[in-house]
């Protein structure tokens, strides 16, 4: 069990593109932390300068009290499970699971123990002789997972361990892997592309951007006070409305150097109290979810998207009036982009 | 099927037939007179089949010949050449695959380039080489030329693309060195090509005529063709020593083939795709 | 992998290919300068550079221009004949049920992977004008009966028919790889467009089997420049050096009588030849991938 420090990290291709820029950030003992941004953002690459894959250009990499920069990754006490498992396909789950101590040098005996105990806590002990051909996405997941496991690392790193399951399998997984968090209290980094997955799994979410940190908070300060308008955008879905002059003519608000965003679900089809703000289009779309419909509403060519209870006397082509309270707007400067906290 | 089609597939198969047996009949045949006493008692063609099967002719080439000696020789060398081939050639094809270095475009130009030099054409070189470091008549002459099989890394290279970079990185975090990872988990993934080359590598290695006769001046040292070559300009006559000859040659390769036909045609079509 | 991990991983088998392709190849073009003989074997204040005098000495070498003519009528006699078999073998094993193709493969590869001083041994009975089947067979069909190796002509033939004989099966196994990677599909499409056997071979087999067909001509091409022990056993490049091939007329010049500036000379000129082919191999490969 380890902190993990990450200070001023950056990383620069042979061609001078800088992949990681400035990367500040610290993860406490036992606490699992989510690294989440669009594809090209780095984050894969850095879980990899973490693990000591790939190497960095310039800043510290520490994880307990020892700084790592120049350790080969089996020095780092590490651990990772990889996108698409990764298993050692022509091992047995026995095997891929002993590996990792076998190449320490770790006694048989030792070895076997630990083997077995992992193997049980996942449920793996039937398929212990199985070959990963043999098995299904949720028992080779586990079986990542448990290599992983099974070294008790100091940090635990997760490169998008659940998006080659299927979408049920992925729910389930999920679960599991928050319960196995809390019962070996392993510090892990969790790097994802799917926004909900960061911030339903981590106690603190990190968002990247072209390399960079956008934020780091806990998933709930991530999604109600974005520190940017990219977080406001990328966190939450569908995504945030970013409202352009059009809409705002009659609130009287400042459209010049603010850019306004409303989240979907804030918008409501009735008013509520007095103050209110609203906003009127053409109903161009309704898309039911069962409980919840999505309605989307145009004017002059901008879109606003709207999640509401249904309701059946809404009809596509006529004005649609949406109200929202003046205090769910969010505030942008438009030059910066950054969030104007003052507005709340 | 109709009439027509079957009548086509019949005919197919019998002119697949006739081919193949076209195609067998010398390696038949000279099996055939291997086992026939003194095919030279007919006045013309020895009958396909000897009417009195005898081991009167291998019992002759082993025993005033020593064909086994030769045999051993054979044996030896191609022993020696594949496994020092095959893992001289896996590691290069497998870094050569996944690894980034300074000057990879040098090796790769160098192995690509070796494979255009026809090796024959190099004996001359070689054999002063090799009496310069007196190994000539020495089995480390026939085995470390074959050794330096710029094909082998070509259709290694190819196959090792295919290895997911995860899985190697995997290891890597296991905590598994670079030649623990090569011999864990690179060659068990690399196997049916390190097998198709092998055969391949050891097929070569016992047929290659010109070179062994050239390096193996003394007679103690020569390969089982060169042997054969050789008793064949002194008893060309005896039909029946050389037909059991030749036989001990092809057999054991016809039985190497034969075993392991899946890998060694596996690696004859893999030199179809790689460019 | 580290790079210094990894420029390990290559250093055995750059320094083989160094050691044994590189320096004897700079070697051979070094001796095909000097007038390395048997005196200088003895004693090398003997050597001398020559300049191209080996290479204009075999301009004017009467069994220069027969081995490069020799050589060059196996290799165009040899690789149609090898290419056509190969075709009609993987195109007829192709299309008869799984079941039975492996044992014709097997049948059709034997040769390959047999010793060739042995088949030629083989080879030379079958076609001895006393004991030799082919000449029965011939006489039965009341055709003429040669002596095979003692004729000049029919000497290159004979050999010519072995290389195809021991060499037609490799190419049967890349071209029926290739077969198997045409679409089931496009066959589909032209029954449905009313296509009949011979349109589907001219019209997808044979343009989808091109650029193949192309590739393993070059490398049969390449590997029968190289011929060498089917004449020396059959006949020891005779009757009247008319199967002395280009890499026998090396060995002889070298290991007998020990002309060492001669024949690697003629090393040199064999080793051109095949880069030409190679040159014309990429070239062809590139013209057709490129429309």
């Amino acid at each position: 069990m380890a902190r993990l420090e990450l200070q001023r990290v950056t990383k620069s291709l042979a061609n001078g593109q800088r992949v990681l820029r400035d990367i500040d950030c610290a993860v406490n003992d036992g606490e699992l932390i989510s690294m989440v941004g669009p594809s090209g953002c780095g984050k894969s690459t850095l879980l990899r300068c973490i693990a000591g894959l790939e190497a960095i250009t310039s800043g510290e990499i520490r994880i307990g009290e020892q700084r790592v920069n120049d350790l080969p990754p089996r020095q780092r006490n590490v651990a990772m499970v990889f996108q698409n498992h990764a298993l050692y396909p022509h091992m047995t789950v026995y095997q891929n699971l002993a590996f990792g101590l076998r190449v320490r040098h770790v006694a048989r005996a030792a070895v076997d123990a630990r083997v077995r105990r992992t193997a049980a806590r996942l449920g793996l002990d039937a398929l212990l002789g199985r070959y990963p051909r043999e098995l299904s996405g949720g028992q080779r997941q586990r079986t990542a997972l448990g290599r992983a496991m099974l070294r008790e690392p100091g940090v635990f790193l997760l490169d998008e361990p659940l998006s080659s399951l299927d979408i049920p399998l992925r729910a389930e997984m999920r679960r599991e892997l928050s319960a196995l968090h809390q019962s070996l209290g392993t510090t892990m980094v969790y790097v994802t592309h799917d926004q909900s997955e960061a911030l339903s799994l981590g106690q603190r979410v990190v968002v990247l951007a072209d390399g960079a940190i956008e934020q780091i908070d806990t998933p709930d300060g991530i999604y109600q006070a974005p520190r940017n308008r990219f977080v406001a955008g990328f966190v939450g879905w569908p995504p945030m409305n970013f409202l352009s002059e059009d809409w705002l003519h009659d609130t009287g608000l400042d459209t010049q150097c603010i850019e306004y965003g409303i989240r979907p679900e804030r918008l409501r089809l009735r008013p509520g109290a007095r103050g209110d703000f609203s906003i009127i289009g053409k109903l161009e779309r309704i898309e039911s979810f069962g409980g919840e419909w999505q309605v989307e509403i145009s004017r002059q060519g901008s879109r606003v998207i709207a999640r509401v209870p249904p309701e059946t006397k809404l009809q596509r082509g006529a004005e649609l009036r949406l109200w929202f309270r003046r205090e769910d707007l969010y505030a942008f400067d438009r030059a910066t982009g950054s969030r104007m906290q003052a507005w709340r | 099927m109709s009439g027509r089609g079957m009548v086509l597939r019949a005919s197919r198969y019998a002119v697949l037939i006739v081919m193949a047996l076209a195609t067998l009949f010398p390696l038949l045949w000279v099996t055939s007179i291997a086992f026939m006493r003194s095919p030279e008692r007919f006045a013309g063609t020895p009958p396909l089949w000897p009417d009195h099967p005898t081991l009167v002719n291998m019992v002759n080439i082993v025993h005033q010949q020593r064909i086994g000696h030769y045999f051993l020789n054979s044996l030896i060398v191609a022993a020696a050449t594949t496994p020092l081939s095959v893992l001289v050639a896996g590691l290069a094809g497998y870094a050569l695959a996944q690894a980034k270095f300074r000057g990879h475009r040098l090796v790769s130009w160098v192995v690509m380039f070796a494979v255009l030099v026809p090796n024959q054409a190099l004996v001359l070189p070689l054999f002063e080489m090799f009496s310069a470091v007196h190994l000539v008549n020495h089995y480390a002459a026939l085995v470390l030329p074959a050794a330096a099989n710029a094909v082998s890394i070509v259709l290694i290279q190819a196959y090792a693309r295919a290895i997911p970079k995860d899985i190697l990185d995997a290891a890597r975090i296991d905590g598994a060195s670079e030649w623990r990872t090569f011999f864990s988990v690179v060659v068990p993934l690399m196997a049916p090509m390190l097998a198709a080359v092998a055969v391949l590598t050891f097929v070569v290695s016992w047929n290659d005529f010109m070179w062994p006769m050239i390096a193996m001046q003394k007679v103690d040292m020569q390969t089982l063709p060169v042997a054969l070559a050789s008793i064949d300009r002194e008893h060309y006559q005896n039909i029946g020593l050389m037909a059991a000859g030749a036989t001990v040659a092809i057999l054991p390769m016809m039985l190497v083939f034969l075993a392991s036909q899946r890998y060694y045609l596996r690696a004859v079509s893999a030199g179809s795709v790689t460019d | 992998m580290k790079a210094s991990t990894a420029l390990l991983f290559v250093i055995p088998a750059l320094a083989m290919i160094l050691l044994f392709v590189f320096i004897p190849l700079i070697g051979v073009l070094g001796l095909s300068l000097t007038d390395f003989n048997v005196y200088a074997l003895a004693n090398s204040a003997n050597l001398h550079f020559v300049g191209v005098a080996n290479f204009t000495h075999l301009l004017h070498d009467h069994a220069a221009w027969q081995g490069v003519e020799t050589t060059m009528t196996v290799v165009l006699v040899g690789v149609p004949a090898t290419l056509g078999l190969s075709l009609v073998c993987a195109l007829m094993i192709e299309s008869i049920g799984a079941r039975w193709r492996g044992l014709f493969r097997t049948a059709f590869f034997l040769p390959v992977v047999c010793s060739t001083v042995a088949v030629a041994i083989g080879w030379r009975y079958l076609l001895n004008t006393r004991y030799g089947l082919v000449n029965r067979l011939l006489a039965a069909a009341h055709l003429p009966t040669p002596n095979w190796l003692g004729t000049p002509g029919l000497a290159l033939l004979a050999v010519t028919v072995v290389v195809v004989w021991k060499g037609f099966g490799y190419g049967m196994i890349i071209v029926a790889a290739a077969r198997r990677e045409i679409p089931d599909e496009l066959y589909d499409i032209a029954r449905i467009e009313g296509a009949g056997m011979t349109q589907q071979l001219l019209r997808i087999t044979m343009p989808m089997l091109a650029p193949t067909l192309g590739l393993l001509a070059l490398l049969d091409a390449a590997g029968y420049w190289q011929l060498f022990a089917e004449p020396y056993v059959l006949t020891q490049g005779g009757p009247m050096g008319s199967t002395m091939s280009l890499l026998l007329l090396m060995y002889d010049r070298g290991f007998r009588w020990w002309r060492w500036g001669v024949a690697s000379a003629l090393a040199m000129v064999l080793t051109v030849i095949m880069w030409l082919f190679a040159w014309l191999q990429r070239h062809t490969r590139a013209a057709w991938r490129g429309d």
